[in-house]
């Protein structure tokens, strides 16, 4: 990695690399500016040059403002971003970060991706493992997938689209869905459906083999089924999709 | 370099989280609290029983500082393992030495680091210790002699921190700090038993304590190899800490 042999307690390789846990834990009774410090002075930065690395670090996760509160008070939002802060501290090469938003409240997670958009702006390889695919699908330029400690497949969110993904149509419905699931279910264009039932519609997601035959066909099964189509649309399939396209296979 | 940044962080630690001013607090009140329970003995047991008749011996320094080193060996030891039981164990419980590790931090700076700021607190604790047991035995009854009292202060001192290193040796192994704490525990108390063979007490750390109540009551009783011992004891047990620690994943 970067240039290093990957091994246990390897300094030359650890002075290029970032690495963010999935909780990171700091010494509570620290300041964020005394972590950020700390850090730094063991990457041998000092003076000046530790304090505008602090102070640029502490401005881009947004903690400017708690820089001189203890961590042992700060949300776990503030501390992921904090972690984020400080795996930058040595401007690494490469940056490691473990889930870095699978503990996190919706705000915290939108605040920790949003660091991370900013970070891809910056020269900085970052890895993140996630299970959160609409994460990495936000912020990722790359994705690969691994199922059991093996390499699925590596590739751009777009490509992954493409090649793995079928095409979903998105039928919101009034009625029960019933009649028209089980017409679905024997043709052969459709390869699974999804429902998501409410109180009056339904909604169904239908992938499909054969986009152009699907896109003549649906509207007309559910008339035939005798309900009201309220909605109906081809949607982008996501990455989610691919996922299960890829580890489905593998676990039949 | 990184030795330097670690302790000064493990000393930041040990002052914010009040671990260095209750050790000084503690050998301080027990420093203090010898010469002066010896001092008022003879008026604490008119006032128990007036009829008791107890015949007390006309104390002297000596047995003020004998006092504070029977402490030392107790309350001390004690002090000593509890500051040290969590020191390794706790930070990789909880998670800490997971990010300082992923750092180009050597884990023998990791070890020295602890070892240093937990010597320090206890050198803080010895000094307050030492103030208030000669400032008192000195007001109270009479001055000790400063060359014994620092040479028996400097012995026991050294046990101590034979037993900071072998606690921070168990706190590497075993992760968990209570479990580190009984094990060192263990040891000392298995060392108290083999102190009662004759043919192995002159060679064992806590002999040190021994040496140290002769160099106090003025014999010439010293345990040389006892000091070699517990000096290889402090290394060992930091080297084994540094390559216990080396080898493990976080």
């Amino acid at each position: 990695m970067a240039g290093h042999p990957v091994g246990l307690h390897s300094p030359p390789l650890q002075r290029c690399i970032g690495y963010l846990p999935d909780q990171p834990v700091f010494y509570g009774w620290m300041t964020g500016w005394e972590y950020l410090t700390f850090v730094g002075n063991i990457f041998g930065l000092g003076g000046r040059e530790v304090r505008r690395r602090c102070e640029a670090l502490l401005a881009l996760v947004e903690l400017t403002a708690v820089a001189r509160r203890r961590i042992g008070g700060y949300s776990r939002g503030m501390k992921q971003r904090l972690g984020i802060a400080q795996a930058l501290i040595n401007q690494p090469k490469v940056l490691l970060m473990d889930e870095p938003t699978s503990a996190l409240d919706p705000l915290g997670r939108i605040e920790v991706l949003e660091t991370l958009l900013r970070l891809k702006e910056q020269q900085t390889t970052v890895f993140l493992s996630t299970h959160i695919l609409a994460d990495a699908e936000r912020v990722c330029d790359q994705v690969a997938i691994i199922n059991k400690g093996r390499l699925l497949v590596q590739a751009s969110v777009d490509e992954l689209r493409q090649r793995f993904a079928t095409p979903v149509y998105e039928l919101e419905i009034e009625g029960p869905p019933d009649p028209l699931v089980a017409a679905l279910k024997n043709l052969a264009w459709v390869q699974r459906v999804e429902i998501t039932q409410g109180q009056h519609e339904s909604l169904l997601r239908v992938h499909v083999r054969d986009p152009l035959q699907a896109g003549r066909e649906l509207p007309k099964l559910v008339v035939q089924s005798g309900l009201i189509l309220r909605r109906y649309e081809q949607v982008l399939p996501d990455l989610e999709d691919v996922f299960v396209k890829l580890v489905g296979t593998e676990v039949a | 370099m990184t030795t330097l940044v670690l302790l000064k962080k493990e000393l930041t630690e040990h002052l914010r989280t009040h671990k260095l001013l209750i050790v000084s607090v503690l050998l301080l009140v027990f420093g203090m609290a010898s010469p002066l329970v010896l001092a008022y003995l003879p008026k604490i047991l008119e006032m128990v029983g007036e009829n008791l008749v107890v015949q007390v011996p006309d104390f002297i320094p000596a047995d003020a500082v004998k006092s504070y080193l029977d402490s030392l060996g107790q309350v001390g030891l004690l002090a000593a393992i509890l500051i040290s039981m969590g020191a390794i164990a706790l930070e990789r419980e909880r998670g800490t030495a997971v990010l300082v590790l992923s750092k180009p931090v050597g884990t023998g700076s990791f070890v020295v680091a602890k070892l240093l700021g937990l010597g320090a607190v206890l050198l803080a604790g010895m000094v307050a210790g030492a103030l208030g047991n000669y400032g008192y035995t000195a007001v109270l009854l009479d001055r000790p002699d400063v060359t014994s009292f620092v040479a028996a202060n400097l012995l026991a001192g050294l046990y101590l921190l034979a037993v900071i290193s072998l606690t921070l040796f168990f706190s590497t192994l075993i992760r968990n700090q209570i479990g580190a704490g009984v094990a060192s525990l263990g040891v000392v108390l298995a060392g108290g038993l083999l102190s009662l063979v004759p043919a192995l007490e002159p060679y064992l750390p806590s002999s040190l304590m021994h040496w140290a109540y002769s160099v106090n009551a003025g014999d010439g009783d010293s345990r040389w190899a006892a000091l070699a011992v517990t000096w290889a004891l402090i290394i060992v047990c930091s080297v084994a800490s540094w390559r216990v620690l080396h080898r493990q994943e976080m």
